[in-house]
């Protein structure tokens, strides 16, 4: 079987030795929803290692700013990072968000306090807890994240009924 | 009647978040089934479905321009 744009995304950061947390929609179809997303959701670390780790793993995939006309001079690399937070991508394998700092969690300490690890495609990865992806919807506040509350409080509710049988 | 009784006691009987849900319109079957599956396997369905939503997106995209 070929690899899903999500497994191949996770190879790359996992085999970069990147240190990351699934967030956003992809942390929340992890857990069981079923809404769709049409982008990938990262929180990571902003340690200078992992930096350099980061955009070596990216580099192969030609990220770019998204919603940005093409040919301006950006360069994913270690200055543009550093500098930065929060990056909206284009990739070869579709848009990338990488945030530095989740809304409601805070850092990547924080975020990966509240992730659990996953076997994912046989890899073992931080993704956001269920508990911890709702309290990020709540304060982000806008309709999109809101609308996605009842379903997330009811995949919490579905969870603990299985932990009590 | 059987039956609907059963389904009103078993409603009644969902927590305010499930209820909540399905009133806003949440299916809560796909999420019982979802929850049957592995993560993995989550991701995988997620993906197979994305794909086939652009696939179509494009292709009605391509129609459109076709038809100018």
């Amino acid at each position: 079987m070929s690899q899903t744009q999500i497994e191949r995304l996770l190879d790359i950061l996992v085999q970069g030795k990147v240190e990351f947390v699934v967030i956003g929609g992809w942390a929340a179809i992890a857990h069981g929803s079923a809404y769709l997303t049409f982008d990938t959701d990262f929180c990571y670390s902003r340690s200078s290692e992992n930096i350099r780790r980061l955009c070596g793993a990216l580099d192969t995939l030609h990220p770019y700013l998204r919603g940005v006309e093409k040919g301006l001079p950006f360069r994913f690399d270690f200055k543009t990072v550093e500098s930065g937070l929060n990056f909206t991508l284009v990739t070869d394998l579709g848009d990338v968000d990488l945030l530095g700092e989740v809304a409601g969690l805070g850092s990547f300490d924080r975020v990966a306090d509240d992730s659990e690890k996953m076997e994912l495609f046989g890899f073992q990865v931080r993704v956001l807890t269920l508990e911890a992806l709702i309290r990020a919807k709540r304060a982000a506040g806008r309709p999109k994240d809101l609308n996605a509350l009842p379903e997330l409080e009811a995949l919490l509710e579905l969870k603990k009924r299985q932990s009590k049988i | 009647m059987i039956s609907d009784l059963s389904d009103k006691q078993s409603q009644n009987s969902e927590s305010d978040a499930i209820q909540r849900a399905i009133e806003y319109g949440v299916d809560i079957s796909l999420l019982k089934e979802n929850l049957r599956l592995e993560p993995t396997e989550r991701m995988r369905q997620a993906q197979a479905t994305l794909d086939s939503a652009l696939s179509f997106r494009a292709q009605v995209e391509s129609f459109r321009a076709k038809r100018g």
